[in-house]
């Protein structure tokens, strides 16, 4: 994190802004917006084979936006951000998950119109 | 007095993770980092809607009202669009700071701002229509998630839309200081991850809901 502090425009995290990058983040994310909302309507897929897409097509946009527009990766400036990023991935999918298992034998076992 | 009171070590702490240089610490990443671990915070969150989602999409419901019929996909692609374009143009706001360039960082950060207003707007026109079609939050599990997600995101846009505002006016008047600068990538954080929680509203919200 080492920059000159009296000109805070020398920080790591001010250089590391890239017009490349955030178009290419920007053209990602619609083109992988696009192609889903495409996949939902345009063709008679089966609810799994769409439910897959959407699934491939959300982590592409959103891990490369990830990556892209905060410029994550193992630098000094950048790699705590990166380390707590990963660590909260898993926390974010096994609360929505375990969340929606539980809910499903819930639901089987006592729920009205079960 | 013991020997390791009286003396002081004239050496500075080694490289290290908590004092890496002790007469320059680096606030503005202090700053950035104790935001970021906030955002994660806020990104549980929106795990914790999504996750009702997933259940009162297909289990409850006290209303005929189905999400395909709410819900038009391609629709939804124009706030998508707005709100991509609002943090591309928040992005080459960033660029120009870098550059030192603060008429062309206040011009993109003005561009962000009126997207992001766009996108809000939109939001209001869309759900405006859903309530005069009494398909409002009272009327079904899936219903009151569908606005609560929807507007739980809008509402992070309308306070990063403050903040804009407030940031636009702070930096033309005192100009790249350490501590509008330390605002300002706390407030890019903070909008581009915006963009990355609509890609799953979009997706497992609008597209999955009709599929």
């Amino acid at each position: 994190m080492a920059h000159d502090e009296h000109n805070p425009l020398t920080h790591p995290e001010v250089r590391n802004a890239s017009t490349g990058l955030y178009v290419a983040a920007f053209v990602l994310g619609m083109a992988a917006m696009g192609i889903a909302c495409l996949v939902t309507v345009g063709f008679d897929l089966s609810q799994v084979t769409i439910l897959t897409w959407l699934a491939v097509l959300a982590a592409v946009a959103s891990l490369g936006q990830l990556y892209l527009l905060f410029k994550l990766d193992l630098s000094r400036a950048m790699l705590w951000h990166t380390v707590s990023l990963v660590l909260t991935i898993p926390l974010f999918f096994m609360a929505i998950g375990l969340t929606i298992f539980m809910f499903h034998y819930l639901e089987a076992r006592v729920m009205l119109g079960s | 007095m013991s020997k390791h009171d009286t003396q002081h070590s004239p050496e500075p702490v080694a490289s290290g993770l908590w004092q890496p240089e002790p007469e320059h610490p680096d606030s503005i990443g202090l700053r950035t980092l104790g935001f970021w671990l906030y955002m994660m915070s806020d990104a549980m969150i929106f795990a914790g809607l999504f996750a009702a989602h997933g259940v009162y999409l297909r289990a409850y419901g006290g209303s005929d009202i189905t999400a395909a019929e709410v819900i038009d996909p391609a629709k939804g692609l124009i706030p998508t669009l707005l709100l991509f374009t609002s943090v591309l143009a928040f992005g080459l706001a960033s660029v120009a700071l870098k550059n030192d360039d603060r008429s062309r960082m206040l011009r993109w950060m003005g561009a962000s701002w009126i997207l992001g207003l766009a996108f809000l707007g939109e939001e209001v026109w869309e759900f405006s229509g859903l309530a005069g079609e009494d398909a409002v939050p009272q009327a079904s599990a899936f219903l009151s998630d569908f606005w609560t997600i929807v507007w739980v995101h809008g509402a992070h846009v309308a306070v990063g839309l403050i903040w804009m505002a407030a940031m636009l006016v702070q930096i033309a008047r005192e100009g790249y200081t350490e501590a509008t600068v330390g605002r300002f990538l706390n407030l890019r954080i903070f909008w581009f991850f915006q963009a990355v929680i609509w890609v799953f509203v979009y997706t497992f919200v609008y597209l999955m809901g009709v599929s």
